[in-house]
């Protein structure tokens, strides 16, 4: 199902010119799609600087800038569009390493005629979803989290996933500085359930620091 | 013009449940199966370049672009070999990878002739 009846700008990147006709006609299903389909990571940023597309779609492993050096590019560009990577068999590390950068989502190659369009409007929804909530995440002065957890080692992967949520949500840091800072939090989580003190070394505290928050504002750990 | 799909014990593709996941669209199939045809050379000297050049990396990405442009004619040994030799070609021995890299090139002009044989009849 679309957003709205606007219809919405698809960027596919793909090396392969039969993967290019497939992607595009996967996608035609869709009414709303307006497609565009480019051979390598150099023409898609030039798109994306003057067309500035809903969505990019590309593949991960490409002669010259692979997915995720693409992805990279686009952010350092300052393009925040959601990207959206075909996958195949014997490319998760760099699928791993492509979420960890801003990946919106991806689908494995062998599914893309049945699962391709429902990913892009769900991560469509979503970025529409964050677009409503910035506003109001813009005006947020004060964010507390408490949390009392028992002793257990087996709740700190799931306070983690949470806080990497709500990072990312209000916006406090993206992408791999958000993973970084998580999986800190979670070296320094685990280990105070083992000794009992919680200790913020100093590349957590570091980490912390580099994150844009107004004069004033502290980050307060209380173990 | 309407083509018959049929896929025998001597095929070496699954043509009727390709078209079918593609939504029974056979102008697609057909597309695909002239690209698959028009772009196999440039395939077959990138990897037997990247062999002489004697590149892993370069084998491996030869072998993964194959592997690719014939899933979608659901050619599951060819699939079986490209994947194979992608992976070989990263830690197996010199003989290993040119064994692998010969089946697997034998197994691709097999699925060309099929498709030739099928779309592109003289």
């Amino acid at each position: 199902m679309a957003l709205s009846t606007k219809s919405i700008e698809i960027l596919v990147v793909d090396d392969s010119a039969m993967e290019r006709l497939l992607v595009s006609q996967v996608l035609r299903q869709d009414p709303v799609f307006r497609i565009t389909a480019v051979t390598d990571g150099w023409e898609a940023m030039d798109f994306a600087r003057s067309r500035r597309p809903d969505v990019v779609v590309t593949d991960l492993r490409m002669p010259g800038m692979n997915g995720l050096q693409l992805i990279e590019n686009l952010q350092s560009c300052g393009h925040t569009m959601p990207v959206v990577l075909m996958t195949s068999y014997g490319s998760e590390k760099l699928v791993v390493q492509a979420l960890k950068a801003g990946a919106a989502s991806y689908v494995p190659k062998l599914n893309l005629e049945s699962s391709l369009v429902k990913t892009i409007n769900r991560v469509l929804s979503m970025t529409a979803q964050r677009r409503f909530q910035q506003p109001m995440v813009d005006e947020l002065t004060i964010s507390e989290w408490c949390f009392a957890l028992e002793n257990d080692p087996a709740s700190v992967p799931h306070l983690i996933s949470h806080l990497l949520d709500l990072v990312v949500q209000l916006n406090v840091a993206g992408g791999a500085r958000a993973a970084k800072i998580c999986r800190t939090l979670k070296r320094v989580l685990s280990d105070a359930t083992v000794t009992g003190t919680l200790e913020i070394d100093g590349e957590l505290r570091g980490l912390l620091n580099c994150m844009p928050l107004e004069p004033g504002s502290e980050f307060v750990a209380v173990s | 013009m309407a083509i018959v799909l049929e896929s025998t014990n001597h095929s070496c593709c699954n043509l009727p449940g390709a078209l079918a996941r593609l939504g029974d669209d056979q102008d697609l199939l057909c597309e695909l199966a002239r690209l698959f045809v028009d772009t196999l050379p440039d395939r077959i000297r990138d990897l037997t370049s990247s062999m002489e050049a004697g590149c892993p990396q370069a084998v491996s990405d030869a072998a993964h672009s194959l592997k690719g442009s014939v899933r979608y004619f659901l050619a599951e040994k060819a699939y079986d070999m490209a994947q194979a030799l992608e992976l070989l070609a990263l830690s197996g021995t010199k003989a290993d990878i040119e064994s692998s890299a010969e089946k697997l090139l034998r197994e691709v002009q097999r699925l060309e002739a099929e498709l030739v044989n099928t779309y592109f009849p003289k």
